[in-house]
């Protein structure tokens, strides 16, 4: 575990080049696994209501009115880490006469901190309109084949139930949480809690001081994280090959590769792999599925270095599995050649250089890197650059043997195949 | 220095041009007025009906087999950003890149405009097709779009972008080259071009790489649907594996008598129309919750077809008769209010200010403007803060709603 320390007054990143201002709201907490169900039925019952506009059309219209062009609360789980964060996004107002930030910023203020609550508690009847969506929605959303496709390859492959989970595998809890109960755990992750806040776009530091300190109270108390993101899952001793059927057209084949004995050393060496695999200049996955072998549409990756893997889904024609098996199976042990990962990491690194170059372009590029690199939860461009050019080809190659392809996992679409 | 302008070349090629030198990347589209719906046409009076998925087909046909192999991998392989599209209207191919685009926009039209395919390539671009089809098949609103289509329309007989398995099999080569000579002749062609460029530099640029490209001319009648305004079927279902029942209400309005101007306009303006009346701010969102008809809020959209605008207004629910009493009353009544209207058009300058953060938020609307209005210009603010109240009203009660179909998807 690390500390990880912040400042109780705004962060101010400038850029003068947009014409949006964007205020960052992020509350770190302790989480576990009881309080997915809470943050779930938060987000819709703080997004949607506050005391001042109890009906949803009309907190809505107050966005419009106040022309707001957005306002979002997201959460981020990072093992025993919770990250909630409200963003508000305006008009910069030396670019838009008649608006008022301030008009802006206070109803982003009530809709954190005063949500539609009374005696202690949520309105009942909207705590169960948002949990009835909320489960019409998760149980709609498990009849498209990549949600259904990626539950039951985590059902064998998550053996620390980390990325088990997830709301799927918890719909009959959110039935249980009371309107006092998600108040009571509102007021120790909100209330009771110190944000850090991010200010991003042609913005003053005095006038952004003057606008936060209106409403929240100077705290020269730094901010704590206890940085502890990481849960590693742990490889079998031998691939376990699991095949199901399904009604569907398209048949679902996961791989799911988990690395042995993770450290934090090995992140760098796991996101180059996984830019081998699937950059844009040398996407070896799709180049081996489509270009050389038509097996394939479109295919997706996921890779988690807090959890120690990584894997590929493609949507093959059922009886394509063994050869699509074989062929990534060769990918990657051709891949363990040493003047070849030397080509790769030469091409990437040309590659990131145009990255950095077309990121000047990118909108919140600066935000995003300056969250992601005070957080610690992701390497920033330029760390990634750095990182690859003094990467030691030898102890990357080590790293590849701890690259174990821990399971595979065949849904077989059974309807109207097409030979 | 920012500019934009629209050009005619003598081969008919339309460019779209948006310079923005703050920026350090460049884009280039190229949209080929071709898409699914244009299946039928007439050459000296022989008379061609081609299959469903061949504009599609097409477009893996040139990108996987182009002079220079598969263009989307040698594009990447060359740190350039690139893909392909295709539409009911549209193929677009494009390039984002930061460097040499010079010479990567020459190569961009010449994948699309020096067919480099032969017979076996045919065969083999089929095999990514039928992949891409059985996963359309596995999206519950492909099936609902056909049906959707099937009810609005008596004439226009496309169902798929991509056609089905049998259409793709029945594909070969004299087909495919007949459509390609046909159809991707340069005076059916909008380059559209933006970021850091010099739009002078580049309109010489791309003359000179069109002048080598040697086409014959081929002239062609697209024939025409005669669609009528009647819809086709007043009702259809469709029964599908799902948790939450499925209602639209599509609208058929004949705009044939609108200005290209008049259809920019008509965007803005049924934007805020629909939004006042169905939105999560609306009255009708609100009695939605409260009369317990849906959790879900009202989906609305629309798009222009033919001489057509259709407008879909649908949410998640099984009690289809109240949902279709809320939406055809209002739609009848036809509600509007100053004070939105302001808020909205305000709303709307704050989005042309902000596009302007992003040249390829420039160039989208601006390729719409020309190539689905034939509007050869971008918005502007001065043209939003020319809107007013008397003008939206009198174009929205112009439209005929009269004509509409009921679509619903139910649970098997």
């Amino acid at each position: 575990m690390k500390e990880l320390k912040f400042d109780s007054v705004p962060y101010i990143i400038r850029n003068k080049n947009y014409s949006t201002i964007t205020f960052k709201l992020i509350y770190s907490c302790n989480y576990e696994e009881k309080d997915l169900v809470y943050i779930n039925l938060l987000q819709p019952l703080i997004s949607n209501y506050s005391k001042k506009c109890k009906i949803e059309q009309e907190f809505k219209l107050e966005l419009v009115k106040r022309l707001i062009i957005n306002m979002t609360f997201k959460k981020m789980i990072l093992n025993d880490n919770l990250f909630l964060t409200f963003t508000l996004t305006v008009p910069d107002p030396k670019r838009v006469k008649d608006f008022n930030i301030e008009n802006a910023f206070s109803f982003f203020y009530d809709m954190i901190y005063n949500p539609n609550v009374s005696n202690g508690e949520f309105d009942k009847k909207q705590l169960e309109r948002e949990r009835e969506y909320i489960k019409s929605n998760l149980n709609e959303s498990l009849k498209r084949i990549s949600n259904f496709s990626y539950q039951r390859f985590i059902s064998y492959f998550d053996d620390k139930s980390e990325l088990k989970n997830n709301m799927y595998n918890n719909i009959d809890l959110l039935d249980k949480v009371t309107p006092k109960d998600l108040y009571k755990y509102y007021k120790s992750v909100i209330i009771d809690n110190t944000p850090i806040c991010i200010v991003y776009g042609d913005v003053d530091k005095e006038k952004v001081n003057t606008l936060y300190y209106k409403y929240f109270k100077k705290n020269d108390k730094p901010i704590i994280i206890n940085k502890n993101y990481n849960c590693y899952l742990i490889p079998k001793s031998d691939t376990s090959y699991i095949e199901e059927k399904s009604d569907y057209n398209q048949s679902a084949l996961y791989f799911g590769y988990k690395i042995e004995k993770m450290s934090e050393k090995d992140r760098i060496y796991l996101s180059l792999l996984c830019n081998i695999l699937c950059s844009r200049e040398t996407n070896l996955i799709f180049n081996a599925l489509r270009v050389d072998n038509n097996l394939i549409y479109s295919y997706n990756f996921g890779c988690k270095s807090k959890n120690a893997m990584f894997f590929i889904e493609a949507y093959i024609s059922k009886n394509s599995k063994d050869k699509t098996i074989t062929i990534i199976d060769e990918m990657f042990r051709n891949i363990k050649n040493k003047n070849k990962i030397k080509e790769y990491i030469d091409k990437i690194l040309v590659g990131i250089e145009y990255e950095l170059i077309e990121s000047k372009d990118s909108k919140y590029f600066k935000l995003n890197e300056f969250i992601a690199k005070k957080s610690e939860s992701g390497f920033t461009l330029k760390e990634i650059y750095n990182g690859y050019k003094k990467i030691n080809i030898d102890k990357f190659l080590k790293f590849l043997e701890r690259v174990k392809l821990d399971t595979i996992y065949f849904l077989r679409g059974e309807a109207n195949e097409k030979e | 220095m920012k500019r934009n302008k629209v050009i005619t070349l003598d081969n008919g090629l339309k460019i779209v041009i948006y310079q923005d030198n703050t920026k350090h990347s460049m884009y280039a589209e190229l949209i080929v007025n071709y898409g699914a719906i244009n299946k039928d046409f007439n050459i000296n009076d022989k008379e061609y009906h081609i299959c469903d998925g061949m504009s599609h087909f097409l477009e893996h046909l040139l990108i996987e087999h182009s002079i220079y192999g598969n263009s989307l991998q040698y594009f990447k392989k060359n740190y350039i950003e690139s893909n392909g599209l295709t539409s009911s209207r549209f193929t677009k191919f494009y390039i984002h890149t930061v460097k040499d685009f010079e010479e990567n926009l020459e190569r961009l039209i010449k994948v699309v405009n020096v067919p480099n395919f032969n017979k076996e390539d045919i065969e083999t671009t089929k095999s990514a097709i039928f992949e891409e089809i059985k996963r359309s098949q596995d999206n519950k609103f492909s099936e609902f779009n056909i049906l959707k289509n099937s009810c609005l329309f008596r004439n226009i007989n496309y169902k798929t972008v991509l056609g089905s398995e049998s259409e793709l099999s029945s594909i070969d080569y004299s087909m495919a080259k007949l459509c390609y000579d046909v159809f991707y002749q340069p005076f059916n062609q909008t380059l559209a071009i933006a970021g850091n460029i010099d739009i002078d530099k580049v309109v010489e640029l791309v003359k000179s790489i069109y002048f080598d490209i040697k086409t014959e001319k081929i002239d062609y009648k697209l024939i025409d649907f005669n669609e009528p305004d009647e819809i086709s079927k007043l009702e259809g279902s469709i029964y599908k594996d799902i948790t939450k029942e499925y209602i639209s209400i599509n609208y058929k309005i004949n705009i044939s008598n609108f200005s290209p101007k008049d259809k920019v306009n008509l965007t803005f303006y049924l934007s805020y129309f629909l939004a006042y009346n169905f939105a999560q701010t609306s009255d009708a969102y609100k009695k939605l919750i409260e009369e317990n008809i849906s959790v879900d809020r009202i989906f609305f959209d629309y798009n222009f077809i033919d001489k057509f605008l259709i407008i879909q207004i649908g949410t998640y629910t099984s009690e289809f008769d109240k949902f279709i009493i809320l939406i055809t009353n209002i739609i009848k009544s036809k509600k509007f209010n100053l004070e939105d209207f302001e808020v909205r058009r305000k709303r709307s300058i704050i989005s042309l200010i902000t596009r302007e953060d992003n040249f390829i938020n420039m160039i989208k609307p601006f390729i719409s403007n020309v190539s689905d209005f034939g509007y050869n210009y971008i918005d502007e603010i001065k043209d939003i803060e020319q809107f007013n109240f008397t003008d939206y009203k009198n174009m929205i009660s112009s439209l005929d709603f009269s004509n509409y179909c009921i679509t619903k998807m139910l649970k098997k």
